[in-house]
């Protein structure tokens, strides 16, 4: 729409008077909105009239519909005139950051993940509502305390599932973080009488006391001590970042990391490597169908 | 006193508060549902544009409807980018950050929008409560406003759909 009120203004003072105007026409005043409304009150009012106008709504017409078309046009006018054409690269920022509600995420099941995890009786239908809807999540790695200039980064969702085979269980999640996409990558039953979940705070200690019942021992560098959770290490950068895995016949094995400022070394956020016949010989005693 | 204040706020404004500022502005009410009162009692007479109850049953009726016409979300879809402006002028975000919130803003579905029940206990935010004179209030009733509330000062409920 063509707003002739803020053709005098420059940007910051044109997004200022927009601003002010979707406060002042709000009926009940619940918003802190002081600075602006303050500062373009009566240009915020010339404004109003000046929509009000454009859209041939009369000046004593205050009804529902009256109000929500101006709401609509402030709205439509502030977006196109800050974020505008870049709303998309708005978003992926912050989805990489971890800012976007888990329910406005993309969730990607790559092949490789619905070969590996749906034979062990995880449905893609519990995946997407773990992601979308979690119990709880964590975005790990989501700022850069060591000065983190790009990334390769994960997330964990949990959500309750009620299992008709083997009881209940908490499905946790793995993803890959990259933008706006959560893309799957492991997707774990957790039953709470065979995973001492006693004091887990978060995702992550879930993921670490599953990592203790059916893990197997890793080491970021060949001369490193072996563990059974790798995190927050920092180690000489690689092109392609392996973990040592204590080699059993059937692994699966996790490592995210984020490269550093200092371009000889990287940060390993989370490594793992999961004994895959001990953990489907688990889901068998119970009774759940593993193809 | 009251013991305990009630506020009701669509789910994407608590989120973006909480990730963007770590802080909530809130509208308080010291009753939760003006309609079960005995008649004489403090808030009986809260009306429904301040009575949280009121406010949480409409905003839900409206996102399990869809209703693209509900003028409380279509208030809030221009009010939290004119917040996220306010924040950018007032130097508290940068511009990249205030795209951000407009762009979430601009995306969100109607599941974004579901009323969530803030439960404040008094005695934790007494001396930073406001309350809201006459002319900015909805009745004769009281009503509050706290400008700094943290998450860990207030419990949130989200009756299941």
């Amino acid at each position: 729409m063509n707003l002739a009120t803020l053709d005098r203004f420059d940007v910051r003072s044109a997004n200022g008077v927009l601003a002010a105007a979707a406060l002042l026409t709000n009926p009940v005043p619940f918003d802190d909105a002081s600075s602006l409304t303050n500062e373009f009150a009566t240009q915020a009012q010339e404004l109003i009239s000046e929509i009000r106008e454009n859209l041939n709504i009369a000046r004593s017409d205050n009804s529902p519909r009256a109000r929500t078309l101006v709401d609509k046009t402030i709205a439509i006018e502030l977006r196109n005139r800050t974020v505008g054409a870049l709303l998309d690269d708005a978003l992926s920022r912050a989805g990489q950051s971890g800012k976007l509600p888990t329910s406005m995420y993309v969730v990607e099941q790559p092949e490789s993940f619905s070969r590996r995890f749906q034979p062990l009786g995880v449905r893609k239908g519990n995946v997407e509502e773990a992601v979308r809807f979690p119990d709880d999540y964590q975005h790990l790695m989501n700022d850069s305390p060591l000065g983190v200039i790009e990334s390769d980064v994960i997330s964990l969702f949990v959500k309750r599932v009620e299992g008709t085979v083997g009881g209940d269980f908490w499905l946790l999640v793995q993803t890959h973080r990259i933008g706006q996409r959560q893309v799957a990558q492991s997707a774990w039953r957790i039953y709470p009488d065979e995973v001492p979940l006693e004091g887990a705070r978060n995702p992550l200690d879930l993921l670490k006391r599953f990592a203790s019942v059916f893990g197997v021992p890793v080491k970021a560098r060949s001369d490193s001590k072996e563990t059974m959770f790798l995190e927050a290490e920092v180690v000489p950068a690689q092109n392609q970042l392996e973990i040592f895995v204590r080699k059993v016949p059937d692994f699966f094995a996790s490592v995210s990391k984020v490269n550093l400022n200092d371009p000889t070394k990287m940060l390993i956020g989370t490594g793992y490597g999961i004994d895959m016949a001990k953990y489907r010989s688990a889901l068998k005693l119970r009774g759940v169908k593993i193809a | 006193m009251p013991i305990l204040l009630y506020s009701t706020n669509p789910f994407l404004k608590y989120r973006i508060q909480q990730e963007y500022r770590g802080q909530h502005f809130a509208w308080c009410s010291p009753v939760f549902d003006a309609r079960v009162l005995n008649r004489y009692a403090l808030g009986a007479d809260q009306p429904p544009s301040s009575d949280p109850y009121s406010i949480y049953a409409n905003l839900h009726k409206a996102v399990n409807k869809n209703d693209e016409h509900d003028t409380k979300i279509n208030e809030q879809k221009k009010t939290l980018p004119a917040i996220a402006v306010q924040w950018c002028n007032d130097g508290h975000i940068s511009d990249a950050t205030r795209d951000e919130i407009i762009a979430i803003v601009a995306k969100a579905t109607f599941r974004e929008w579901r009323p969530l029940i803030y439960v404040i206990p008094f005695s934790g935010v007494s001396g930073r409560v406001i309350e809201v004179e006459r002319a900015r209030r909805a009745s004769s009733e009281p009503e509050y406003i706290i400008e700094d509330l943290r998450s860990s000062e207030f419990d949130i409920i989200e009756p299941a759909p």
